[in-house]
């Protein structure tokens, strides 16, 4: 027998009879399950998933900027226009139309002056930039669970 | 089994350790298979709910805003989900006929309830609480057995803080009279 005390809303009763009665409980190897269903889903968004986070996306990220500036400042493309000679497109020989290419570029830049330095650094920043953007985005959830 | 803090296990999945989801599981579940269980009914439905539960919060997980509280947003989840199941499945929620609850006092009642044994008491409360209906069941659950405060069951069951209370006071009295018709029932039974 419970004793309990009278109180308007019965509070001390229900406190009672709650405290000794067990209720609902997760059946047995029910986080197994979770777990199996989330690793069954996992793996089929793993087959389509390309990772952001990856220390190797960094570092092919780096080492095609150190190429991308290794190719803009030191290498000499005064060969290319000695490789097309003799070709002739359209009735133009290529040598022209690389020069003219070439010579465009040149005279969009006229009277700005811009150090190799600079450059680089505003890549860089330009690099990291999208990278960042890249990298905000809200990460998958499909992933390895093991 | 000891737990450590939800943050805890919630960064370590954020950070890619998605095994680290399981300490939420586990810690969990129990309660989340009761809010199921106390809209859903079947038992075994209500173990394919739960499930979905976890599945989704899973997923949402990185929606989690950290300022608030982890159960009572995978609860909310666990009572939304289940109650949009039985929407699917056009289950009806029970409601009690207040015209066939007899007019005892309180008082009389609660004696009678009194001088029962345990497990006829333990047999009363869960009658009684099957012919509630499934959210009230489910708000004096969880305030009583799991002994959530007003607070956290609002946010569970999205409504105001003194709507709960005055929920509260309803439901205590709907089971305390239905407490009573069913001893009725059983003394008529025997006589």
């Amino acid at each position: 027998m419970i004793m309990v005390t009278a109180d308007k809303n019965n509070d001390g009763l229900f406190k009672e009879l709650f405290r000794h009665n067990g209720f609902e409980k997760a059946p047995t190897g029910f986080a197994d399950r979770v777990m199996d269903t989330l690793e069954a889903e996992g793996s089929m968004a793993k087959e389509s998933r390309w990772s952001w986070s990856g220390w190797w996306l960094w570092a092919s990220i780096i080492f095609a900027f150190a190429c991308l500036v290794g190719v803009l400042f030191f290498v000499d493309f005064s060969f290319m226009g000695g490789i097309f000679n003799g070709i002739e497109i359209d009735g133009s020989r290529v040598t022209h139309f690389v020069q003219y290419i070439g010579s465009g570029l040149v005279s969009a830049f006229e009277g700005y002056s811009f150090s190799s330095i600079s450059i680089t650094i505003v890549m860089a920043i330009g690099a990291l930039v999208i990278a960042d953007r890249l990298l905000r985005r809200k990460p998958k959830m499909g992933m390895n669970l093991i | 089994m000891m737990f450590r803090d939800d943050p805890y296990y919630i960064r370590l999945v954020l950070n890619g350790e998605a095994s680290a989801y399981r300490g939420l599981v586990e810690k969990h579940q129990d309660l989340v298979y009761t809010i199921v269980h106390r809209i859903v009914t079947r038992a075994e439905e209500a173990e394919e709910v739960a499930q979905d539960v976890f599945v989704k919060a899973y997923h949402k997980l990185s929606d989690f805003k950290a300022e608030a509280k982890f159960s009572t947003w995978l609860y909310r989840i666990a009572y939304n989900t289940a109650v949009s199941h039985t929407r699917k499945k056009k289950v009806e929620f029970l409601a009690m006929d207040e015209e066939m609850i007899e007019n005892h006092s309180d008082d009389e009642i609660q004696q009678e309830i009194m001088g029962l044994s345990k497990d006829e008491q333990s047999a009363l409360i869960k009658s009684a609480l099957s012919s509630l209906p499934r959210t009230d069941s489910l708000i004096i659950s969880l305030y009583y057995y799991h002994g959530k405060d007003l607070e956290e069951i609002s946010g569970i069951v999205d409504l105001s803080q003194n709507n709960v209370k005055v929920k509260l006071f309803r439901i205590r009295k709907k089971l305390l009279k239905e407490m009573n018709n069913l001893l009725d029932k059983n003394i008529n039974t025997v006589a």
